[in-house]
């Protein structure tokens, strides 16, 4: 089958010049950004201060890294809890999706109509903050867990909805042909469903791997404990932090006679964000291959 | 089949441990000594003492209250959001720092009933309290006859003080210790501009306030009250203040206000040392030491002017019960015993000896000198003024008990305002009271930088867009209410 | 007789296997209905707080009705509309400008080898995991007043500076950029994903017969995405009067002068409401927000299913 993709493009090569170009192009402005990250997290202060941020630090600087690793537990608290929280998030999720998506993908159940309803629903209306708050802390009781930072996050209407569109490609003959041997509806869908979406079922567990590692709300509404903390809400509080010294609020607390509260430095800043994603870019590579040109559908077929 | 027995084993599981989670509960109401949940914004984002400090303190209390306190901290620029969620859901817990602001103020949640009358559990338990804090402020706190919070110590004046750059002052011979008003700024300025091309002559300074006594009206922006008239009129009604607005959009457009003002963070501009005025760092020194610490370089401060006459909020400050607390008495106990006995306070605020701050000189007696622990090495640190006796801190970088007796002669010159124990039921004004807010908030930086294209037509149009808003019919009631309140009285 | 009677008992078993089928499939689906069911609608009691004056120590039930107080401030002042209809511009340009882009950019990785694909798709992503906070110092550097990069070349060339935080005009196309620049790499993993579901089949088919590349583009592989791209758009269309905070609050640093071309509903309210802590008020602006997304995407699916049945969402 491999063989077959290559030779499809084979022939086709020299046409792809312009296109690599134009890729080239966005692929440089989009990883631009992250470099430019990159390299000022390794500037000092005054010469951010000084000259700006800049790819290439004129002096190389570990300063600001020294800072963000002064007490190395806590990041490394933080990192287990958004890897801990990512990897069961991402399985849960992935299988819950999976299993709703293909249900309602199947244009012969019954009840498709209403719970795709059901399901869509969710992704329009919320309750808000304060229900979910009481629903989350005083019905489940869990604040302060680590099911907290995962639950609520755990089956994602879109998520459902794009399996289905996928599902829904899947040749119902495939299925037909296992009905007729006798297979139950659970059977079909585990063992042969499952196993022609590894595209979609990579896809979706992506997306769950990048919501969980990016989420922080969570931690702000759930966690008072700060070894529960995740990374990116280190992150978070140090960014929103700066804007909040700008802020009247603060003003005011200043004005009252609150002492000065330092701003977290610029390089500080660049170097958290460093250490908040730099985990998952580096790993995002070894994991591509999964849902690029997967199996395909009709390959199972033959 | 074995994938969804799985699944529900794992969800099973989780179901359990939620339960388990919640059984904590019950199990330890069991236990003799409760547990006071306390929200406190965090002061800084590396709190890792937490632990030793609890255990330090909950020593005492235990012993002398029967009770053992659990901070949570939340971090200062997330308060306001979560506080409003923790409220609104009428979550239990036992005390909470009320603030100035609008998540867990007094003023707004004497609306809705968050906050529990302490009035008898303090007049029971809460005697050294009462010894120490401003007798002025037990008013600002008690609305429909019920206290509903401490208040803490404080500043409770506004200063307005302008902060100049050392080395350029004295690099131009400036001779900033005679500097009364604005204009005597603008040679400064003119020299700055012409030697100093990569210097920002000045950014994000407040003028003196006017002579006459206009006090906030607290929660509803745009308007002041008249203290000699007697009513409440517009912002820039009042001369000073669009004589400021005029004058700053003056200084915008020859350049000693920066063109990039407007995205310009203030706080973490002066810490590159560009700025040649800057808003001093919150206290006015002689020598300038509090700037010189929090801007990076040796800096000078001058006061320009003191806003005396104080409205209620600014005593607003202190520690409030929650409504959902199931031991009232015991928090009222332990505020007591921490304004009572100065190392449990000053414990909350500096941390633990050794791991958080040494001792300079003085230990084991009432005033010691202490040396905290500075920047990324910090792992503890709580304001004074947020947790209550703020005369009561030990000396250390953060103040001195010079710069504390200043502030408690200021806080003894101050004249309350007027209206400052008018509670307005805003309840017919609210959505009036939400259009001003839009337009006042997206105003607001422009008119503090006089960064506006044309000053005439921005005031003109700002106008219109307060008529829209209602302000009218807000002043109308608010000086209706007034007078009724004043014939109450 | 008997043929009426073998149609009966055949009409049962249809029936029995109906039953056994959609049985099945719903224990399928269970575990996924029970969690949204917690998660998601528990919490919808919540939609009825912006018919109430809320008082947490009564509750959601308890607090008193107050009908349509809270929807008042909404229509307050004049100004809110120039921010809905930011909001709506923005949303529909991000919508369609963005379908198109990802579309395109997943097509082109189609055709590459796995490894020019990895390092392209891995540069792309990247924006999505800088917040918005630090995108917009990203920004700052292009657009900073004296060290901006675009500035020192406009004044290289003998123009001069442009202050770009104070001119409006410029923003639409600033915001649309930055837009398309976070999300295009995250969009068009969904569009790839599709095609590497394709059946390779149709190419090689499309290939004897001597289809070019752009030929097998518009009759092979969009027609064959085209039920995805329709589900992405109907979703889309749900979320058209939500404006993304992060991006028009921190990008734009907040300039009061940009509000013009740049405020959307959600700024609007944040600013709003920053004086007033009202849960009513606050709740109204999400319940409205998501009323008028409801409809759009009930008649958007109307009409797809007038058009295709086949490619509605329900």
């Amino acid at each position: 089958m491999s063989k077959k993709i290559l030779s499809r493009k084979g022939p086709d090569k020299t046409n792809l010049i312009p296109v690599h170009m134009v890729l080239i192009i966005m692929g440089v402005l989009c990883a631009g950004a992250f470099l430019l990250v990159l390299g000022s997290s390794f500037q000092s202060e005054k010469e951010i201060q000084q000259f700006g941020y800049s790819i290439i630090p004129r002096d190389f600087s570990l300063e600001a890294y020294k800072m963000v690793f002064t007490f190395p537990e806590m990041i490394f608290d933080a990192y287990f809890v958004t890897f801990i929280t990512t990897v069961i998030g991402t399985v849960l999720g992935v299988f819950l999706s999976a299993s709703a998506g293909y249900v309602i993908s199947r244009s012969d159940y019954r009840y498709n109509r209403i719970l795709t309803l059901y399901i869509f629903f969710t992704m329009l209306f919320s309750g808000g903050l304060v229900p979910n708050y009481i629903l989350m802390t005083q019905w489940l009781g869990l604040k302060n867990s680590i099911w907290s930072l995962i639950l609520p996050n755990i089956v994602h209407a879109w998520y459902i909805m794009l399996m289905k569109g996928f599902f829904k490609a899947i040749p119902e003959a495939m299925m037909e042909s296992a009905r007729i041997d006798g297979a139950s509806e659970l059977r079909i869908f585990l063992k042969i469903v499952l196993p022609v979406s590894t595209p979609v079922l990579a896809t979706v567990a992506l997306f769950y791997v990048l919501g969980y590692w990016n989420e922080w709300f969570l931690s702000l509404m759930y966690i008072d404990d700060q070894k529960l903390i995740k990374l990116q809400y280190l992150l978070m509080q140090i960014l929103k932090k700066t804007q909040f010294m700008n802020s009247e609020a603060a003003d005011a607390m200043t004005a009252s006679g609150m002492p000065a509260t330092e701003i977290p430095t610029l390089n500080v800043r660049m170097a958290t964000c460093v250490v908040a994603v730099a985990p998952l870019l580096v790993v995002f590579p070894f994991v591509q291959k999964y849902f690029v040109k997967g199996v395909t559908v009709g390959s199972v077929k033959e | 089949m074995k994938s969804i027995k799985k699944l529900i084993m794992t969800i099973s599981a989780a179901a359990m441990l939620a339960a388990a989670v919640a059984g904590c509960g019950p199990a330890k109401e069991a236990d003799e000594i409760p547990t006071l949940t306390w929200y406190m914004p965090k002061s800084i984002e590396n709190m890792s003492s937490q632990q030793l400090v609890e255990d330090e303190v909950n020593k005492i209390f235990e012993k002398e209250v029967g009770a053992r306190i659990k901070l949570n901290l939340i971090d200062n620029a997330s308060w306001v959001e979560k506080m409003n969620v923790v409220i609104n859901s009428g979550e239990e817990f036992d005390l909470v720092f009320a603030d100035w602001g609008n998540a867990t103020s007094v003023r707004v949640n004497a609306e809705k009933g968050t906050y529990m009358d302490i009035k008898d559990l303090v007049e029971k338990y809460g005697q050294d309290i009462k010894a120490k804090a401003d007798p002025r402020a037990w008013q600002f706190m008690t609305f429909n006859d019920q206290l509903l919070a401490v208040p803490s110590q404080g500043k409770y004046v506004t200063e307005i003080g302008w902060t100049f750059k050392k080395d350029l002052a004295e690099k131009y011979n400036f001779d900033y210790k005679s500097v009364k008003e604005p204009k005597d700024l603008e040679p400064y300025f003119d020299t700055l501009l012409a030697n100093e091309p990569g210097i920002i002559p000045c950014l994000g300074i407040s003028f003196p306030p006017p002579e006459k006594a206009y006090t906030d009206v607290v929660g509803i922006p745009g308007v002041m009250f008249d203290e000699e008239q007697e009513k409440y009129i517009k912002y820039y009604d009042i001369p000073e203040y669009r004589e400021e607005a005029r004058l700053k959009h003056e200084w915008y457009k020859k350049g000693y206000i920066p063109a990039d003002a407007l995205t310009l963070n203030n706080a973490e501009t002066y810490r590159t040392g560009k700025v040649a005025v800057m808003k001093d760092a919150g206290a006015i020194t002689e020598d300038g030491s509090k700037s010189s610490a929090s801007y990076g370089f040796p800096c000078a401060d001058i006061r320009v002017g003191v806003k005396n006459t104080v409205n209620g909020d600014t005593f607003r400050g202190g520690q409030a019960v929650s409504i959902t607390s199931k031991h009232p008495e015991k928090a009222v106990q332990v505020l007591n015993l921490i304004w009572k006995d100065p190392y449990i306070s000053n414990t909350l605020a500096y941390g633990i000896e050794d791991v958080d701050y040494v001792y300079e000189s003085g230990k084991g007696t009432d005033n010691p000198t202490v040396i905290p622990k500075e920047g990324s090495e910090r792992t503890w640190a709580l304001w004074h003024n947020y947790i209550g006796p703020l005369f009561d801190q030990w000396d250390s970088s953060w103040n001195s008990t010079e710069a504390l007796q200043k502030m408690q002669e200021m806080n003894n010159n101050l004249t309350i305002s007027k209206q400052s124990t008018l509670v307005f039921d805003t309840s017919s004004i609210k959505a009036e009271i939400a259009a001003l807010s839009e337009v006042r908030k997206a105003s607001q930086k422009v008119f503090a930088n006089g960064a506006m294209p044309d000053f005439d037509s921005y005031m003109a149009e700002y106008e219109n867009k307060l008529a829209d808003a209602g302000i009218d019919k807000v002043i109308d009631e608010l000086n209706r209410q007034y007078r009724e309140y004043k014939a109450a009285k | 007789m008997k043929i009426i009677k073998n149609k009966i008992s055949l009409g049962i078993r249809n029936e029995i296997t109906h039953f056994k089928k959609n049985w099945q499939l719903t224990a399928i689906a269970i575990p996924a209905i029970i969690m949204i069911f917690i998660f998601n609608y528990l919490p919808l009691y919540g939609l009825i707080i912006p018919f109430k004056n809320y008082i947490p120590r009564l509750g959601i039930a308890g607090s008193e009705w107050v009908g349509l107080q809270n929807f008042e401030f909404l229509i307050k002042t004049g100004t809110i509309w120039d921010a809905v209809f930011n909001t709506l511009a923005y949303n529909l340009v991000f919508l369609f400008v963005g379908v198109m882009i990802e579309v395109c950019v997943a097509l082109m990785l189609y055709e590459l080898s796995k490894k020019a694909v990895k390092v392209y798709q891995t540069a792309m992503l990247v924006p999505y995991f800088l917040s918005w906070v630090v995108v917009a110092y990203v920004l700052n550097t292009l657009l900073d007043k004296q060290h901006g990069i675009l500035n020192n070349i406009i004044t290289f060339f003998g123009g001069s500076e442009i202050m770009w935080y104070n001119e409006p005009k410029y923003w639409p196309v600033i915001i649309i950029l930055s837009y398309l620049w976070k999300q295009v790499g995250y969009g068009a993993i969904v569009y790839l994903a599709s095609l590497s579901g394709l059946d390779s089949a149709y190419f090689e088919a499309a290939k004897i017969y001597g289809a070019t590349k752009l030929q097998q583009i518009r009759y092979i592989s969009l027609p064959l995405i085209r039920p995805v791209i329709t589900i992405m758009l109907i979703l889309g269309i749900g979320k058209i009067m939500k404006g993304d905070f992060g991006l028009f609050y921190n990008v734009t640093m907040d300039s009061p002068l940009l509000y013009p071309t740049t405020d959307v509903i959600d700024t609007y309210v944040y600013r709003s409401l920053m004086n007033v802590s009202d849960l009513g008020m606050s709740s109204t602006t999400g319940f409205v927000q998501s009323v008028v997304g409801f409809i759009l995407v009930i008649t958007t699916n109307h009409i797809v299913n007038k058009i295709d049945p086949s490619n509605a969402l329900f």
